[in-house]
């Protein structure tokens, strides 16, 4: 437990400080250029699905990043506690501050007179951004490329713009604002085995490099 | 020196993955965006022509009007300054500002031509049709008319404070006035806009500003991808003391790198503009028509490399000189903002100063002509810019070699 927390706080510390301070310098920013009252459930999704989407990209990506310098890697996996759980541990870190960020947004949209099922919206939240950052996760797992597990994801985003549902189907990202949450089951199952597959993937492909 | 180093970067960028990546992500945005389907010449007595946008001025003041008229009296004002929906509340002294534009746009007086509307509101009935569509039966048809004495430039006027009232985005800024002059197009304009596809663009111009405004699009943030691959790959490897060493100067060391990357992108490009170029050519042949041939590597040169160059310079720049990818995010937002905000305009055709121009329609060859002179400014822009930022990028180069800028100073 108080190795956990440690890692936890280390990680916050040096690494996802800056990419956490970027969230919540978007939520801030919001009201400015976006309404952020009386919206009703449609448009509140646009919101999350458009905008709060990108949350998962900004923050799951930094899990790996510590670890991206090659004497770092070294160091740390001669150390006792197995790779693959300070991977797991970073990740739920990530995800529980941007759904707490989350929350605290939709509180907001809630206080700004915006009707919409929360537990709904939320779903979305998490769903669209795990999803992203899953596939971030794993670009940058296999290829060890920080570049590149920004590009994918974010092209991938740019084309839910052009390719619509049509093209897209059950992973289009942009369902909730026609009201349909079916999508999002298959986008949370594929995000957290992206997860899941990429933190396996750091732990096999570059245990020998 | 400069080639030798230019055919090395050239090699090095076709062992690199993002190089790839960019090209399979470049033919699938075309693929999965681009339509193009035969043209199809207008009938005679066609159920509809789809929709356009009336050029008649008092078409487009009276609709205005009427939408402002509703908007003031349901105090229900949007405007979406990024794309985004953002509903606006109006003190009681703007709303009394805005009651007292549209008494000089009516030419009436307060009471007047709110009496007028509630005679119209009174005689509105609601319904639904069998398919539960919303109906809406007017008793009383909607009269309260822009003033004959108002000419078109008053009226621009006029709606520009207005706009200036409920903030940026809304669709009373003047560029926007247009939206409310919808009508159904007639044959006749149906016509003359297939024509002009088929004798002013050559069928295969149309196409090829078509592609420019979905490649455009991507374009507008992958390149920055190559610039921040090719600095962090230098960082990651820790050779920059041994290049920093080296006996040739940084404007030769950043110039190769630079065009080489811009080569490497523009190359795949043209690519990929030649199989978009063979289906127009297929439908300029169906439709009997001589087509351009050099239309689509026209557009690649002077619509989407300005943009290319812009990016990668932009990306470049700002990775040589923190050294970490923190260009992801500003690429990232300026993409995001710049797209967002081109949505606003009618037809989604919009350049002004976006770096990514839109023209989001197939033909229209007067609109498009007219947005001729924006464009050239806007891509002479962008181009310059790119240029400012190489230059400024071999100056963060040649200090950091030297050490900070102390030492480069005093060299």
């Amino acid at each position: 437990m108080e190795k956990s927390l440690k890692i936890l706080s280390v990680n916050l510390k040096h690494n996802l400080l800056p990419y956490t301070a970027v969230c919540i310098l978007m939520i801030i920013l919001s009201p400015f250029f976006m309404g952020t009252k009386n919206l009703l459930q449609n448009q509140t999704a646009k919101v999350i699905e458009v905008y709060l989407s990108l949350f998962g990209i900004i923050m799951m990506i930094p899990v790996f990043s510590p670890d991206m310098n090659k004497d770092i890697r070294d160091l740390i996996y001669s150390k006792k506690t197995p790779v693959f759980l300070l991977h797991i541990i970073r990740t739920m870190q990530s995800v529980l501050i941007f759904v707490v960020l989350g929350i605290i947004f939709l509180f907001y949209l809630k206080a700004g007179n915006c009707s919409f099922d929360f537990g709904k919206i939320l779903y979305t939240l998490m769903a669209n951004s795990i999803f992203l950052g899953g596939m971030g996760m794993l670009v940058f797992s296999v290829t060890d490329q920080v570049v590149f597990a920004y590009m994918i994801p974010l092209i991938y985003y740019e084309a839910n713009f052009g390719a619509g549902k049509d093209k897209l189907g059950k992973i289009y990202l942009f369902t909730m604002q026609t009201g349909s949450i079916n999508e999002k089951h298959y986008l949370i199952v594929i995000g957290l085995f992206m997860v899941i597959l990429s933190i396996f993937a750091r732990q096999f492909i570059h245990l020998k490099k | 020196m400069f080639g030798s180093l230019f055919i090395k970067e050239c090699k090095m960028w076709l062992k690199s993955i993002v190089f790839y990546a960019y090209i399979i992500i470049l033919f699938l945005f075309y693929v999965t965006n681009m339509d193009e389907s035969t043209l199809k010449k207008p009938k005679e007595g066609q159920d509809d022509y789809e929709w356009t946008y009336s050029d008649d001025k008092k078409v487009i003041m009276n609709r205005t009007l009427e939408d402002l008229i509703r908007d003031y009296s349901g105090e229900h004002f949007v405007t979406y300054p990024i794309g985004f929906y953002k509903e606006v509340t109006l003190s009681d002294s703007e709303l009394k500002k805005i009651s007292e534009y549209i008494s000089e746009l009516t030419g009436m007086k307060e009471e007047e031509w709110k009496a007028e509307y509630d005679k119209y509101v009174e005689g509105l009935s609601v319904s639904y049709d069998e398919n539960g569509n919303y109906v809406e039966e007017e008793a009383v048809p909607f009269g309260i008319e822009v003033s004959d004495e108002l000419s078109y430039d008053e009226f621009e006027n006029i709606m520009e404070k207005v706009s200036e009232i409920i903030g940026r985005g809304s669709d009373y800024e003047p560029a926007q006035l247009i939206k409310h002059g919808i009508v159904p197009k007639t044959y006749e304009q149906a016509l003359k806009e297939y024509e002009d596809i088929l004798h002013e663009d050559k069928v295969t111009n149309a196409y090829a500003r078509l592609f420019s405004d979905y490649l455009g699009i991507i374009l507008g943030i992958l390149p920055a991808f190559f610039a921040i691959t090719r600095v962090i790959k230098e960082k990651r490897s820790k050779v920059s003391d041994v290049i920093y060493s080296k006996k040739m100067s940084s404007t030769v060391m950043v110039l190769s790198r630079y065009a080489s990357m811009v080569v490497m992108m523009f190359i795949p490009l043209i690519f990929v503009s030649v199989f978009a170029l063979t289906q127009s050519l297929y439908i300029a042949d169906a439709a009997g028509v001589s087509p351009d041939y050099f239309a689509y590597i026209k557009y690649c040169v002077l619509w989407l490399l300005p943009t290319m160059l812009f990016v990668s310079s932009l990306a470049y720049l700002i990775t040589e000189f923190t050294k970490n990818i923190f260009a992801v995010l500003v690429s990232g937002v300026i993409w995001f903002v710049s797209l967002f905000m081109a949505l606003d305009g009618a037809f989604l055709e919009h350049v002004g100063w976006n770096y990514i121009p839109r023209f989001n329609s197939l033909g229209r060859y007067e609109a498009f002509n007219e947005m001729i002179p924006q464009l050239i400014k806007n891509r002479c822009l962008y181009s310059a810019l790119s240029i400012i930022f190489v230059v400024l990028t071999i100056l963060v180069y040649s200090i950091k070699r030297r050490g900070g800028i102390k030492k480069w100073k005093k060299a």
